[in-house]
This record gives C-alpha cells, structure tokens and sequence, in this order.
C-alpha cells in the first residue's frame, strides 16, 4: 500500500469514528441500561439510570447497601394509584432504617403532567424516575400494572409482585425481612 | 372458535385492545363474536389466572401466555414495535389469529 492511499484510509477510518462517536452518544432524554441481565427473582436488579420528575437522576446500583422497592405504574392504572399511599407510608416509617422505593413511571404510556399532578395529589416524596423510551420497563419485562420489584442491600431482586394494589401490611413484610438480613 | 376478552373494568385500556381485536377479526375475515368477560376481586382474578386487563384468549389459550405463579387484577402492557402499550396492536393480533387459523385448518 503506498503511503497517500495509507493517508486515505486512515482519514476515513477517523472520519467514520467521529461520526459513529457522534450517532451513538445517548442524548439527556434517553435512559440508560445494563443490557444482557435478568429481571427475575434471584438475579442482580438490572441496572438502569433515569431522569427523576424532580429534576436530577437516579441509578439503581448506586443504592447497594439499601433495600429498594422499584415499582412500575402509570398514572391511568387504577390499581397502582391504590396502592401508591400504602407505599408511601411505608417509605416514610423505614426510610431511616436505609429503605428507598423508585416510583418508575412508564411515561411513554403516560404524560409527566399527569403522572406529576397524581404524585402532588398523594403526596409522594420518594423519588420518581421517568421511563420516556420504555427502556427500562422493557428491560424489566414489565407486563402488567403495578409491578413492583423488591430488591436487597446487595441489588438482587428477592421477589417481584404484579398486580395490585400491594397493601401496607404486605409491603412492609417484605421490607422489614430484607432490613433485617445483614449487609 | 371462541374468543374471550378478559378485562378489569377500571383499566381503561382495554377498549382499545377490544377496538383492535375486533379490527384484526374482520380484516383476518373471522366472524367470530367477542365474549367479554368482567374479572372482578381478586378471587376471580386467581381463579381465571387473569394475567391482567386485557386478555385474551382464544379456544381457552391465551394468546400472549406467560409463566406466572400469582394472579391478580393488574393493567396489561404488551410489548409492541412502538414500545410498551396498553394492549396488543392491530397487526400482532392478525399475526397470532393467522397462525391459528393455519393450525386449525
């Protein structure tokens, strides 16, 4: 090869690189997940970043050491509207004793007006993350609304409950189990 | 053949999946009633294995089936080409009634 046709195909090797490197950054709307893991129970929580309602992000693993709830629901979905007070109230009596929930909106099949309006009308104050590009939630194998996911300190999920409304009773059993287990 | 739309009558999402049920019936040219089947309590939903509203089932099969060991009322999504909705599109119904009109003939 002589060296101009060398000087070519390096140019446009650099040029394609560029241009791969420019297509392929994910814009500040599009969540960001681990692809090729599970969402079973048993598994490692698949992980995900997302842009919360408030403002700011949330990822999954940067919670280890907590036991988290990650509970998919649309504002539409009469049974996850339910049972959203009982998970409040649960996140507010064990937040202290290292307890987080993710309220995951599929927003895609929502709007963040009404998902925002229902959160201010209950009074939520965990974090609420937005699936805009239903990522996470196909990540997740989500196929029913809610689905919650209960996941330990060290970010393996332990059980997952579709359907709902979940009440206090039974998510706060779950989550005193999970507290209780060692670090 | 009997089809059965399984629903939960406070998700609303289950008109749209009856609207396109009905669409994908016709342009598949199956005249075939819709048996629409109201899934209420929590008892009814273990006792049909209700995978959430909507479903449907087809000769008693159902069509998107999943490996589930508890059952509750619950809002279906399907994963479709335009990412997760409330209900199956026209096409995936006509894909999945199509396959099982070339069973049964």
């Amino acid at each position: 090869m002589n060296n101009s046709r060398f000087t070519a195909w390096i140019t446009w090797a650099l040029i394609l690189g560029l241009i791969w490197t420019v297509v392929s950054r994910v814009s500040p709307n599009q969540s960001q997940v681990q692809t090729g893991s599970v969402a079973k129970e048993g598994f490692t929580a698949p992980d995900f970043t997302l842009d919360l309602l408030d403002g700011g992000s949330v990822t999954l693993s940067d919670l280890r050491g907590k036991v988290v709830l990650v509970n998919f629901w649309t504002s539409w979905c009469p049974p996850c509207r339910l049972e959203m007070p009982a998970i409040e109230k649960t996140y507010r009596s064990y937040k202290d004793l290292g307890f987080v929930v993710i309220g995951l909106n599929l927003t895609a099949q929502d709007s963040e007006k009404d998902a925002a309006n229902f959160i201010k009308e209950i009074g939520v104050s965990f974090p609420i993350a937005l699936d805009r590009d239903n990522a996470v939630g196909n990540l997740y194998l989500v196929t029913a609304l809610p689905t919650s996911y209960f996941i330990d300190r060290k970010g393996v999920i332990r059980s997952i409950i579709v359907g709902g409304p979940m009440s206090e009773a039974v998510i706060q059993s779950k989550v005193e189990e999970l507290l209780r287990e060692d670090q | 053949m009997q089809i059965e739309l399984l629903y939960f009558d406070c998700c609303p999402s289950w008109q749209t999946g009856l609207k396109n049920l009905k669409s994908a019936l016709q342009l598949e040219g199956m005249e075939v009633e819709v048996n629409l089947v109201n899934v209420q309590g929590e008892a009814n939903a273990v006792r049909l294995q209700f995978l959430g509203s909507p479903s449907i089932r087809v000769g008693g099969v159902e069509l998107w089936a999943e490996e589930r060991e508890t059952f509750a009322l619950s809002c279906r999504v399907y994963p479709t080409p335009k990412g997760i909705k409330g209900w199956p599109t026209v096409e995936m119904l006509r894909e999945k009634l199509h396959a099982l009109a070339g069973k049964d003939s």
